[in-house]
């Protein structure tokens, strides 16, 4: 049975591997292909051959129930499994993927995360960590710190993996045939897995998870071999070559695999892109770097391009374009000297083709005269690339990723990793159309775009987005099913089960906003009545009045979109009725802080109301704010703020302001006095510079103090006085230092008065006016 | 004769190790290239003849620098060597021309006073008038020699001549040819024919490589030793050999105190102590490696005429200060500030501190 079971152990992404195994294939001419993968990938397969399928892509596998647990089978045109599938859809073989079902793999992950029993680098590594090891397609080879064929590469002397590799092809183009070589890993691995030191620190649950595995393979393999008569090629990992070539019985692989958990697993293919395929690596030996080894490919699969000649001045030239395209002169010329020369140090190094490491020395001395900066401009697009996978259109998606694309395309954004900016100008319909679609897809928490203007909030018409696109943004797309099957629905109902869970009147604010931005009015409508229901039940008045400053200004200056106008109306009006209602009551004993945040939060209020422009409300508003002036109970602070807008809005005349003025300082402990002069005076310095009789009021008050009470104020008064700017601070000191003199000289001569002149320097202090 | 010599050249120093190279080498030469390529870089970077013979390792460091300099000399690609001050840019130059043409003798010092007619050719005078314009007339420089020869020749500081004279080099180097229109001829390289220049990029008073010139070569930058090992051990090393050639009276080995020069000289260059707790002011001298080495050879020389034999804290001090202190003012600031933040209260420096003390 064994003899028409063939293994090729290769090398994940390596394009020597995918090479060599065409070679391989073409030779064999396998009944039926068997391929490291997830089964639950299967029916996906056929989709491969699609000319629209432009790789890099992924096979996305997620839990049913929460989309959340996934994980990814990325590939590249280059990748071995890719070339195996393509291979034999082009035949009409039977291909299929024999690893453990995702359905087992993430089961046992879920139940590792829920027991907390995940290994340390899991937990470190979060969600994040799950592409770095994907199932099936990638380095799966964490049992070895090492690729185990970079390892074989070390010993027989290579820089890294693909330069053996590379020996490898060189060879098979001579005398082996490219069987011998699979032959010749054969034996190499399942010797290296003999030793000891290959499983040594490896843990025991990895371990555990190596056997299931290759369990599970074994078990296909059979299968495969009863069900063809002809020859059956298996493409794994070159380190499962070893495992899969052991004599187990039927039974004992069935004991392995008996009873292991399973949840429903949903599949589909997923666009990827250059920098996750390369998702932490460096430019090193050994890496993925799909620049340069979908460069090698190239090599490998065109005739043409097979001289080193070719192959230099092909990665040269495009390693000058590059330059070029950053502003640097990299001429032809100097791209033909960059390729001579890395074919002279190919040469001298003893290497039949020039490497990465040969290559770069060669960009470094005559494309970028020795100076590394230039080179390393351009380090990630020569060595990383930026492509991202394209699905054709005929590949049935989730359809949320389905519409996603819909409407990626109706908006002509790109998916690109490189952070880019967009401006949205919200006049037009396509900019609107780019700002909703950004909006609703942050509601189901993609991150594509983020609104880095602040100022567009504000009803202007601009709005400034950076976009990043990264390929597990496909996962957010699966987890949002929750909500919906469109990205409208998803972040419609995404907000309204936040609005039901939400706490706090300004979080309802906000999903209000959002809601309105994102244009899904019903949602909005939902958010508004729960903020309104809201509103009645809390008492916290700063949060309320936190919230209608805000949905003021939307009602105010629109968002350029549709507004349920009424609901908006109706909202403020009733969030200001409980305000107006509750300020008195809710303005007496605060503590310290809840004194900052309320004063803030009354100027915000009373401009906000002042927009709205409903006379009723402002009417009643403006009451409260004499009944709080004349209730001792209320704290000093917010009956400072209140005399303050009275003042300011001329509403009580000078006579009364200066009456409550001294209520509320002269006689009153110096902490209470010194909070309502600080609240007072916060805002404009206007205030002390015209209005005399305040001013001497202030000064009345100071000079009644006694030592320990002044001494307390002081800190207060400088504080007040420190909000003004410099300009506003000097022209107080004018006041004061040359009021006293000219105004006042039938009450005091202050230039005859030595005491006034010793206190100056104080009050320029005071001030913050002394360097 | 040339045991007379002050200081040999590398290809009389190494005669014994470029004879062992060139007999077991069987790597393809370029025409009159007297080894091959694998072998210069050999002979620079140190290894094993074929015959088993040691070679001693000329540079230190980067191994795929030399590497890249040899390949770009192979293809006929000029070659500058660019770096700061004492990163062994002419010492590299040296070498690599004894190890490819036996012969590092052909050489222009490039200084602001360099014109044209020393590059391209003059004329004997005497000559010209006599007989007119001749070949017999034409005084060769070390180009036009090298380039019958078809040998390596050596620009050491180029960007210290003027861009214009620079430019006189540019048909040379494209063309592999030398016009003379006087003569109505021109004066063709031989193959093997190649320049290796050295430039500094960050001196004073040096003018622009012209960019036109720069097209034409393959630039390698040579590093500062990235490390205090690497660095101790050049030093160690230079100091050893240009003693020996100057034959100073042996002397106890002071490797320890010459450690001692280049963690001092590092940290001063670098502005911050070793472990980077301490910020330190920099002094205007460049403090080189090769700064480093002739501190260690001045200190022998003392110690070994006036001294007890052995180098010691007093022997390096007077040197020390006269290397970090070029500007009187601000780097007598900088070196006492080193010694009271870092060098009191060191281990086993006091000595040093003491010394440094008395000289300033």
């Amino acid at each position: 049975m064994k003899r028409k079971a063939h293994l090729f152990g290769i090398r994940h992404h390596g394009p020597g591997s995918a090479a060599l195994l065409k070679g391989a294939l073409d030779a064999l001419d396998p009944a039926c292909v068997l391929i490291e993968g997830s089964p639950e990938g299967d029916a996906l397969i056929d989709f491969a051959a699609l000319p629209g399928m432009k790789p890099p892509l992924a096979m996305l596998f997620y839990a049913a129930d929460e989309a959340s647990n996934a994980i990814f089978a990325p590939f590249a045109e280059f990748s071995p499994e890719w070339v195996a599938m393509r291979w034999a859809l082009a035949r009409g073989r039977p291909v299929r993927f024999i690893d453990w079902p995702a359905a087992v793999s993430l089961a046992t992950r879920k139940e590792e995360r829920d027991a907390e029993l995940a290994p340390p680098e899991m937990e470190q590594g979060g969600p994040e960590n799950d592409e770095e090891k994907p199932e099936g397609g990638a380095h799966q080879l964490n049992a070895l710190t090492l690729d185990p064929l970079d390892m074989l590469a070390e010993a027989a002397g290579y820089s890294d993996g693909e330069a053996f590799w590379n020996g490898l092809i060189e060879q098979h183009g001579g005398s082996q045939s490219p069987l011998d070589v699979f032959a010749a890993i054969e034996v190499a691995m399942t010797e290296a897995r003999r030793h000891p030191y290959a499983q040594e620190g490896v843990e025991a649950a990895e371990q555990l998870r190596q056997t299931r595995r290759e369990a599970f393979m074994r078990g296909h393999m059979r299968d495969a071999l009863r069900e063809h008569a002809g020859d059956v090629a298996a493409v794994v990992g070159a380190w499962h070559v070893g495992g899969l070539r052991a004599e187990t019985t039927v039974a004992e692989d069935r004991a392995i695999i008996k009873d292991l958990p399973k949840i429903k697993v949903e599949a589909t293919w997923a666009p990827w892109s250059d920098g996750r395929l390369s998702y932490a690596s460096g430019y090193g030996a050994g890496v993925i770097s799909p620049g340069w080894y979908r460069h090698l490919w190239n090599l490998y699969s065109n005739p043409e391009h097979r001289s080193p000649e070719a192959f230099a001045a092909l990665w040269q030239a495009q390693t000058a374009a590059l330059l070029r395209a950053e502003g640097h002169a990299a001429s032809t010329a100097s791209a033909i000297e960059a390729a001579r020369l890395a074919l002279g140090l190919a040469s001298i190094r003893g290497l039949s083709m020039p490497g990465l490491s040969e290559m770069r020395d060669a960009s470094l001395s005559a494309l970028c005269h020795g100076d590394d900066g230039q080179l390393s401009l351009i380090e990630r697009k020569l060595y990383i690339g930026s492509r991202i996978g394209e699905i054709d259109d005929v590949v049935p998606q989730m359809p949320l990723a389905r519409d996603f694309e819909l409407w990626r395309r109706k908006t002509r954004l790109k998916t690109e990793e490189a952070p880019s900016e967009a401006t949205l100008d919200l006049r037009s319909d396509a900019g609107l159309l780019k700002s909703i679609f950004l909006h609703r897809l942050n509601l189901i928490d993609i991150g594509w775009g983020r609104l880095i203007d602040a100022e567009a909030g504000r009803g202007t018409f601009r709005e400034i987005w950076r976009l990043a696109w990264t390929p597990d943004m496909t996962v957010g797309l699966a987890e949002a099913l929750v909500w919906g099957v469109t990205i409208e629905q998803a972040a419609a109902v995404a907000t309204v089960e936040r609005a039901r869970k939400a706490e706090g009147i300004a979080r309802l604010s906000d999903l209000v906003r959002g809601a309105l931005v994102a244009d899904l009015p019903e949602a909005a409508g939902v958010c508004i009545s729960l903020l309104q229901a809201a509103a009645v039940q809390t008492s916290d008045i700063t949060e309320l009045m936190n919230a209608v400053a805000p949905l003021t200004r939307i009602v105010r200056y629109g968002t350029a979109r549709k507004l349920p106008q009424e609901e908006m109306r109706a909202l403020i009006v009733a969030l200001s009725a409980e305000i107006n209602a509750g300020v008195r009551i809710g303005s007496h004993q605060l503590d310290e802080q809840a004194t900052a945040a309320r004063t803030t939060a009354m100027r915000a209020y009373d401009e906000a109301l002042g927009l709205f422009g409903d006379a009723a409300l402002l009417e009643d508003w403006r009451r409260q704010l004499a009944i709080m002036v004349d209730d001792a109970q209320v704290v000093a602070a917010v009956a400072g703020v209140s005399l303050r807008r009275l003042h300011d809005l001329a509403l009580w005349d000078e006579a009364s302001v200066t009456a409550a003025f001294s209520r509320h300082i002269l006689g009153e402990t110096a902490a209470r006095a010194g909070a309502f002069v600080e609240a007072f005076l916060t805002g404009s310095v206007e205030v002390l510079i015209q209005d005399q009789t305040l001013l001497f009021l202030i000064d009345e008050w100071l000079c009644g103090l006694d030592e320990t009470d002044f001494v307390e104020s002081l800190p207060l008064l400088r504080r007040a006085l420190s909000n003004f700017d410099m300009v506003g601070r000097k022209r107080v000191f004018e006041r004061i230092a040359g009021g006293r003199r000219e105004q006042l000289t039938s009450v005091i001569a202050a230039a005859d008065n030595p005491a006034f002149e010793r206190a100056l320097p104080l009050l320029r202090q005071i001030l913050g006016m002394n360097p | 004769m040339p045991e007379a010599q002050l200081r040999r050249p590398a290809e009389q120093i190494y005669a014994a190790e470029l004879a062992a190279l060139a007999k077991g080498d069987d790597h393809a030469r370029p025409a009159n290239w007297k080894l091959s390529p694998q072998a210069v870089a050999t002979y620079v970077l140190g290894g094993k003849a074929a015959d088993g013979t040691p070679i001693s390792a000329k540079y230190v460091g980067n191994r795929r620098l030399i590497e890249t300099a040899v390949a770009t000399l192979a293809t006929d690609r000029a070659l500058l060597l660019l770096g700061l001050p004492g990163t062994a840019k002419s010492w590299v130059s040296e070498h690599l021309a004894a190890g490819v043409s036996g012969s590092s003798q052909r050489l222009i010092q490039c200084t602001a006073g360099t014109d044209e007619n020393q590059i391209r050719y003059g004329w004997n005078y005497a000559l010209l008038l006599a007989k007119g314009p001749s070949r017999e007339a034409l005084v060769k420089t070390p180009l036009v020699r090298a380039m019958e020869e078809g040998t390596i020749l050596r620009l050491e500081e180029l960007t210290r001549m003027g861009s214009d004279v620079q430019d006189t080099l540019i048909t040379v180097l494209s063309e592999k040819t030398l016009p003379v229109p006087e003569l109505d001829t021109a004066i063709d390289a031989e193959r093997g024919f190649n320049i290796i220049a050295t430039a500094n990029n960050r001196d004073k008073g040096v003018n622009e490589l012209s960019s036109a010139l720069k097209r034409r070569f393959n630039v390698v930058v040579l590093p500062s030793p990235a490390t205090l090992e690497e660095e101790t051990q050049i030093v160690i090393k230079r100091v050893g050999e240009i003693g020996g050639n100057l034959s100073l009276p042996p002397i106890q080995p002071a490797d320890k105190e010459l450690a001692r020069v280049v963690t001092l000289f590092r940290e001063i260059r670098d502005g911050k102590t070793l472990n980077g707790k301490t910020k330190l002011k920099s002094s205007t001298g460049t403090l080189s490696t090769a700064e480093a080495i002739s501190v260690g050879v001045s200190a022998w020389a003392e110690a070994a005429h006036f001294g007890d034999g052995r180098i010691d804290a007093r022997a390096l001090a007077t040197n020390i200060v006269g290397a970090v202190v070029k500007d009187p003012a601000q780097d007598g600031v900088a070196l006492s500030e080193y010694l009271e933040t870092v060098v009191r209260t060191r281990d086993g420096w006091s000595d040093l501190y003491g010394a440094i003390r008395e000289v300033i």
